[in-house]
């Protein structure tokens, strides 16, 4: 799958692209709108990852460009304002998502997956990792072929970590994805490690690994080797 | 006041011309004696002239009102009498000339009205003068009065007034359109500032973000170096949050939130109860909810959103895990509950910025609500009673 990420911040380009390129991605990288149009002009890209805070001019322009001239381009507008007026303009001319910063990896990672498995790129909807098969569409996970009971969470839960596989995920980013920004309402965020216990639990019933592992107690990873 | 000093200085006028006209009978009546004419012809109903023995006061006028039975009209009339001794030849005379004031009296009364009816068509000719010109000559100032009135900092065209004649208007325009100019520039430039400001804040917390982040995803670090970089992204997003709070708080304040529109606060309530339900469970808080009327209102929705759940927000966080929450809606009145401990600071400000009970809140949650009450003119009270912190929203229900 190819990127284009259009950013002008050169240290958050590298972050990004150090990250989506250990994702398996094809990443390519536009400082400006002028570039940008020309990289969209020329190549084809699965997904555009747009700030709208650009050196010579606004993302939203790039925005408008990519919707006219090539519509199938999955868009995440990725900037530092929320102005509201931003975001309604950004979501009106047909931005797919929507991502203030400071934005974390692991979460944008989620965003792009799923736009790309709703915009079924692949003909496929089927997330398999060894055991573990995921079907988006009808939001079921199964392990060595038989299904898993799980709550609305918990399988949000597990589509997260294997999306994010190996990578160390803070409590607070877990919140964030399954309840949105409401971290501070709680004095301690122990309540997610209830359900890691359940969903470990139930996917040790079926006969799979323990890939969940706690990081010193600030977080966790779904480790697979 | 000026038909008292009319009447009174009429009256003067008159008398002295009177005078004047009975020094003058008096000297005609002398001269008719000096001629020899005999005295009984000289008196009659107004001139009395009588032999008298010598005396010492001599040519010395008397002028007296007196008043004089009239027989034809049974009435005593007002007369002014000059009286004077004279010595003409070798006789002493007395002269008594009177003459009726009842004429004069006439006379000052048909001025008096006469000047009166003069003066109250004066008057009214300037109340309806001053109507057509308070109409019409004051229109392009009472057209700057609504245009100053209904000018919001927050618009986009600057000001402009209607051209007019009048020298002092179009002066009085013209400075207000450049002050405001002024003041709009300002206004934009702050605006601006803003944004730039939660922009350029927010990109480097974006990079300190997604470094930490990659930081924490190496595999060599111990326990040890995992705490510190994990301080170092709690505070960032502590950071984040308290830009994005401060941020809306200037964006209220500076009133960038123009559009209104009707708002079911009832039904917002119940959205975000269902969603915050989720929330209250996990702390095992029980939350109930009981809505009655409806409460609608004018006003930006994003703000009402703001509203309405940064105080379930403030009820959850500052409720212990087992508590319970009530929230619940009557015509005009708004109340979030929460079960707490009472706060024992007695300086507490409770909707002031950075006014925080433990080190965890960014202490802006409940400054923002007061903020957009004071917008909406909704009124918002705080009381504890039997254990619960009880937030009441008042709206104006006129």
């Amino acid at each position: 799958m190819k990127i284009l990420i259009v950013e002008d911040e050169k240290e958050l380009v590298d972050d990004l692209n150090e990250f989506l390129d250990d994702q398996g991605y094809i990443i390519e990288v536009a400082p400006t709108t002028s570039v940008a149009r020309e990289k969209i002009f020329v190549y084809q890209y699965d997904i555009l990852i747009l700030d709208l805070g650009l050196p010579d001019g606004s993302g939203l322009d790039v925005l408008k460009y990519v919707k006219k001239h090539k519509p199938q381009t999955g868009i995440i507008i990725l900037t530092a304002r929320d102005a509201l007026d931003d975001k309604i303009s950004g979501l009106d001319l047909g931005a797919d998502d929507y991502m203030t910063k400071p934005f974390l990896l692991s979460e944008l990672n989620a965003r792009i997956k799923s736009i790309h498995r709703r915009r079924n790129f692949d003909g496929n909807s089927t997330i398999i990792f060894n055991e573990i098969e995921i079907d988006t569409d009808k939001m079921r996970v199964s392990i060595n072929d038989q299904n898993l009971t799980l709550t609305r969470k918990e399988y949000e839960l597990i589509l997260y970590f294997v999306i994010n596989k190996n990578k160390v995920l803070t409590k607070e980013s877990i919140i964030e994805h399954l309840w949105g920004d409401h971290s501070d309402m709680f004095d301690s965020l122990d309540f997610i490690y209830t359900h890691i216990k359940n969903l470990r639990k139930k996917m040790q019933d079926m006969g799979g690994a323990d890939y969940l592992k706690s990081v010193y107690g600030i977080g966790y990873k779904f480790e697979t080797d | 006041m000026g038909g008292v000093l009319i009447y009174f200085n009429t009256n003067k006028l008159i008398h002295k011309d009177v005078e004047n006209f009975l020094v003058n009978r008096e000297e005609i009546a002398t001269t008719q004696i000096v001629n020899g004419e005999s005295i009984s012809s000289l008196n009659n109903y107004e001139q009395k002239v009588i032999i008298i023995p010598p005396i010492s006061k001599l040519n010395i006028p008397i002028f007296t009102d007196t008043l004089i039975y009239d027989i034809i009209d049974d009435k005593y009339h007002p007369y002014l009498q000059l009286s004077l001794n004279r010595k003409i030849g070798k006789q002493y005379y007395h002269i008594e000339i009177s003459k009726s004031l009842i004429e004069t009296k006439l006379l000052v009364r048909e001025i008096f009205i006469t000047m009166l009816f003069v003066f109250i068509g004066l008057i009214v000719l300037m109340i309806v003068l001053n109507l057509l010109i308070s109409r019409n000559m004051w229109r392009p100032f009472k057209d700057t009065l609504k245009k100053l009135k209904n000018y919001k900092s927050g618009q986009s065209e600057p000001i402009k007034f209607k051209k007019t004649n009048t020298y002092e208007f179009s002066q009085l325009n013209e400075i207000i359109e450049i002050m405001m100019g002024k003041i709009r520039n300002d206004y934009l430039n702050l605006k601006e500032f803003t944004e730039n400001a939660s922009h350029e804040i927010l990109t480097p917390l974006a990079v300190i973000k997604s470094k930490t982040d990659m930081l924490m995803q190496l595999d060599n670090l111990n326990e040890h170096e995992l705490n510190f970089v994990k301080a170092i992204y709690d505070s960032t997003v502590k950071l984040s949050r308290l830009n994005q709070g401060l941020i809306l708080l200037a964006k209220i304040e500076n009133q960038q939130y123009g559009s209104e529109e009707k708002i079911d606060l009832n039904q917002l309530m119940l959205n975000n109860f269902k969603e915050y339900k989720e929330m209250a469970d996990l702390k095992e808080i029980s939350i109930r909810i009981d809505l009655k009327d409806t409460n609608f209102i004018q006003m930006n929705a994003n703000l009402s959103q703001v509203l309405i759940t940064n105080l379930l927000r403030n009820a959850i966080k500052h409720t212990k895990k087992g508590g319970k929450i009530e929230l619940s809606a009557s015509q005009g009145i708004l109340k979030f509950l929460n079960s707490g401990d009472e706060i024992t600071n007695k300086n507490f400000k409770m909707f002031e910025r950075f006014q925080k009970q433990n080190s965890e809140s960014l202490g802006l949650g409940l400054s923002i609500v007061k903020k957009i009450c004071d917008r909406y003119f909704i009124k918002i009270n705080y009381q504890y009673s039997k254990g619960l912190h009880e937030f009441t929203l008042l709206l104006d229900t006129d």
